[in-house]
């Protein structure tokens, strides 16, 4: 009973770290700034401006950009591409310009521009952290050697504020996976050690097809030798490499691939039958789809590229919304260990 | 990594309290009513159907790793599928591409048949890693197909290209499939060459389905209103994009909160 | 007549199986070219490739291997042709894909720079970091952040920090457009990248893959995608407008037998369909 309780407990532990990171912000609400960088930070102070809105402007078809960047050139700007911090003049369709400094509220079809309206001076301690806002996102954490100032041009928007740590563990965190990832190959080969030696050792049927694996294997190994050597190499390692690689395991991955070809075939034919009417809808809809991928006519393209862009992704998005409120409830019963079924109602 | 707005810790607390809610409420005793899914009522006639022709079955938990949820909820199956065929003493064999998978496998499959008083019955030897990867493993399936004349097949997990080069093989040997598959653009194989094919988020209910286990149906009911309160915000938006560029501005704002 | 109607619907499987290979095998021997019109998702890719400045690199993601050799090969060679062609710097690498990706794109960016490109250089114009095993948001948001750290090594051993490419590459910021190759692309670089750094993101996948992936389209979360072989020889017929015996990609070369292929494929649906109905009709008369 106690070793279920252990599993529980820091099997929720586990899972804590990684809810918390992304509910609690990066750094105490009431105790951040948030503004556009005046002037190059020294060691033990930043300057903040502080921006209030000035302008919300919608962005149509013909609304342009232009950004003002730090040696003072102009340059067009995609709304897309535009920071909070950013310097730009918009011009709308009807002809009126606005120039102020992007905020975080603004959107690809809507910018909202400000002005400085006040500086404040931040002091840098150890528990202070900086983030800096991107074109979207809730931004990333950035040292100051790399904010870029400016108070007549296109400058970082920070927020700067006392730092909740948790945000501080997150490489470290991430490291651990990609380690944990690596330690699955070792696993794969120790199994396949043990699955085919046991083959042979007791001679069960087509063992001699396990001699062949190990055989394959050590020709792996010593074709790899000739794996990153120069394309001009000379050396008898690459050549055996690219035999493998390019005689071998070419032909036979395009071969096995291939047979895909010849399967959807007889199952296509065996299987798209005009038995109910959603297998009418269903089969008039490939044969648009694939008649339309041909260029044989205008007409079906535009239908094929219809059913792609508009059906398609909203039957996608439905699915996606399914399976990803599953994985919602699978994963909040695997982390709060609620699970059944399967080997987790086994005694440990 | 992203941190979470004002909105989307709302939602993310909405959506724990709905589930855990339906979960403890039906852990209480509340009925629970979930509608038929026809692939996995038909397990029972597989394994039933197998067993009278005195074959064996084949069990292939998809080409996803362990910690895919996917082949989590596979392994669901094969503890229903196993307990089944230890019940009318009937052989399951277990393939994979993944080496984790085998000692889990075989914890689950020796538990169905000791459960069921057969313990003898299981054999170690039908768990088996047939290669590293999806297409070897596909081939390996087919050749143990011909030579094992399984009767049963079930395709439960996550799927890529190769789905296509298990099921069609399977089909012309006339043994009965039954398939579930969380990646959809895998599903039209399925479809195309299986029996009874389970589509995307009937695999992870599945588990709930077979074993009606107050804890899993009540998640199942709180992802499903989870998802009806997701549906009303679609229909607002709907309206609202309808209404304006101006409405959907301040829709977007109210709902998603500001764009980062 | 309806006997041999019905008989339609149970036509041996080899028989269909002849045929997509005769379809398939008689381009090869008799040149064909069919009329190809660029579609929407490739243009996106093209124009996006066109606006890439020449002071940033591109990161091309390319983990595909010989499974898909017929529909990936095609889209890897004219990216590497209009990059070389617009003296746009990029770095290949393979993120979680197969572990021969690195050879096979070799071979692809050797072949592209001996025929029409040879005073482009390793190193300069630009380099192979090769593979890294783990799949998914990981590597990515650490390639954003410090390229250096994700990829220490070219996949020939060589330090990045000697390779003049890699001097003023770090981060997202030096990256202008990421163009990731694979059967089955990774949805986590528009999510943990454009969604955070506003990168253009554009997808190179399988057929069967692409039908998930349109949706990233009209939201612009992916700036365009190639789709399969005929993905690649659209691109062609953007890069060579007037010359198309410039045209002679992968894609071109399979475009042909796969248009082939789908028409035997639509011909077996139709002659089943004909069948089931005509015993459907007998069934009735009787």
């Amino acid at each position: 009973m106690w070793k279920k309780s252990l599993i529980a407990i820091v099997t929720f532990l586990g899972g804590v770290y990684f809810f918390l990171e992304f509910v609690v912000p990066a750094t105490i609400p009431w105790k951040t700034t948030s503004g556009v960088v005046l002037s190059k930070p020294t060691s033990s102070e930043l300057e903040i401006g502080l921006v209030r809105e000035t302008a919300s402007i919608q962005v149509m078809d013909r609304t342009t950009m232009v950004r003002r960047v730090g040696s003072g050139a102009l340059e067009q700007a995609l709304p897309d591409s535009i920071r909070p911090g950013d310097l730009v003049t918009v011009t709308t369709p009807a002809g009126y310009s606005t120039t102020g400094i992007v905020m975080p509220e603004s959107s690809p079809r809507w910018v909202k521009l400000g002005r400085v309206a006040a500086s404040k001076t931040v002091g840098i301690e150890k528990s202070i952290l900086i983030r800096r806002m991107r074109a979207r996102g809730s931004g990333e954490q950035v040292g100051l050697d790399k904010l870029n100032a400016s108070s007549s041009a296109s400058a970082d928007w920070v927020q700067v504020g006392a730092r909740t740590y948790l945000s501080d563990w997150y490489d470290n965190v991430n490291d651990f996976f990609i380690v944990l990832g690596s330690m699955a190959w070792g696993m794969g080969l120790l199994s396949l050690w043990l699955v085919h030696s046991s083959n042979i050792r007791k001679r069960r049927t087509e063992w001699s097809l396990s001699v062949l694996f190990f055989a394959a294997v050590a020709l792996g190994v010593v074709a790899g030798l000739g794996f990153g050597l120069p394309e001009d190499s000379r050396e008898w390692t690459k050549k055996l490499s690219d035999i493998v690689m390019f005689d071998l395991l070419r032909p036979l991955g395009s071969t096995v691939f291939s047979l895909l070809a010849f399967y959807l075939a007889s199952a296509a034919y065996r299987s798209f039958k005009a038995k109910s009417r959603e297998a009418v809808l269903m089969m008039v809809a490939a044969l648009t789809v694939m008649l339309g991928q041909l260029s044989l006519h205008a007409w079906l393209t535009s239908a094929s590229t219809w059913i792609l862009y508009i059906v398609t992704t909203g039957a996608v998005r439905a699915m996606e919304f399914g399976l990803m409120l599953s994985g919602i409830a699978i994963g909040l019963r695997l982390w709060l260990s609620l699970e059944r079924g399967a080997f987790f109602d086994r005694e440990v | 990594m992203d941190h979470a707005n004002t909105q989307i810790v709302i939602a993310t607390f909405a959506v724990i309290f709905i589930i855990l809610y339906k979960i403890f409420s039906a852990r209480a005793g509340r009925d629970i009513y979930i509608r038929r899914i026809a692939g996995l009522n038909a397990l029972d006639e597989a394994v039933g159907r197998a067993t009278e022709m005195g074959r064996p079955m084949l069990f292939h938990p998809g080409v996803g790793p362990i910690t895919d949820l996917a082949t989590l909820a596979a392994l669901g199956v094969l503890s229903h599928v196993a307990r089944l065929g230890a019940r009318m003493g009937n052989r399951l064999i277990f393939v994979t591409a993944v080496p984790v998978l085998v000692p889990v496998a075989e914890d689950i499959i020796r538990q169905a048949y000791q459960s069921e008083g057969k313990p003898e019955l299981f054999r170690s030897d039908d768990i088996r890693y047939l290669a590293a990867g999806g297409d070897q493993l596909a081939l390996g399936s087919i050749d143990l197909m011909r030579k094992e004349e399984t009767a049963s097949h079930f395709f439960f997990g996550a799927y890529d290209y190769t789905s296509l080069l298990l099921t069609e093989p399977g089909q012309h040997t006339g043994a009965v499939q039954i398939a579930g598959c969380r990646d959809y653009f895998q599903v039209p194989f399925f479809i195309a060459s299986c029996d009874y094919t389970i589509i995307c988020e009937e695999l992870y209910s599945a588990s709930a389905y077979l074993t009606r286990e107050p804890t899993m149906l009540g998640s199942l009911i709180g992802q499903d209103l989870a998802k009806i309160v997701i549906l009303v915000i679609i229909l607002l938006g709907t309206l609202a994009i309808t209404a304006g560029p101006t409405v959907i501005h301040y829709f977007e704002q109210f709902v998603g909160g500001p764009y980062k | 007549m309806l006997d041999f109607l019905i008989k339609l619907q149970k036509v041996d499987r080899r028989w269909i199986y002849l045929a997509v290979a005769v379809a398939c095998i008689v381009p090869f021997i008799v040149p064909m070219r069919l009329s190809v019109h660029p579609s929407r998702e490739t243009r996106g890719v093209y124009e996006a490739v066109e606006k890439c400045p020449r002071d940033k690199v591109v990161l091309l993601d390319s983990g595909w291997d010989a499974g898909s050799l017929g529909e990936n090969m095609g889209q890897g060679q004219v990216i590497v042709d209009h990059l070389f062609r617009r003296r746009i710097p990029f770095i290949v690498v393979d993120i979680g894909g197969s572990a021969q990706g690195p050879q096979f794109m070799n071979a692809v960016i050797k072949d592209i720079h001996d025929r029409k490109y040879p005073d482009r250089r390793y190193g300069t114009d630009w380099v192979n970091l090769g593979y890294n095993p783990i799949w998914g948001w990981q590597v990515i948001t650490l390639v954003a952040k410090d390229i250096h750290k994700a990829f220490p090594k070219d996949y020939q051993g060589t330090k990045v920090d000697d390779l003049p490419l890699m001097r003023r590459t770090h981060n997202i910021d030096d990256i202008s457009l990421i163009y990731t190759v694979n059967y089955s692309p990774c949805e986590d670089y528009i999510s943990f990248v454009h969604g955070v750094y506003g990168t253009p993101i554009a997808f190179a996948c399988a057929g069967i893959q692409s039908t998930t992936e349109y949706r990233f389209i009209p939201p612009r979360q992916l700036v365009g995608m190639l789709v399969s072989a005929r993905g690649s020889a659209e691109y062609e017929v953007l890069m060579y407008p007037n010359n198309p015996e410039m045209r002679v990609s992968k894609g071109t070369e399979l475009i042909v037998p796969m248009t082939y292929g789908h028409l035997v494929i639509i011909f077996g649906v139709l002659i089943g369909n004909i069948g089931y109905f005509a015993e459907r009709w007998k069934r009735r008369r009787v």
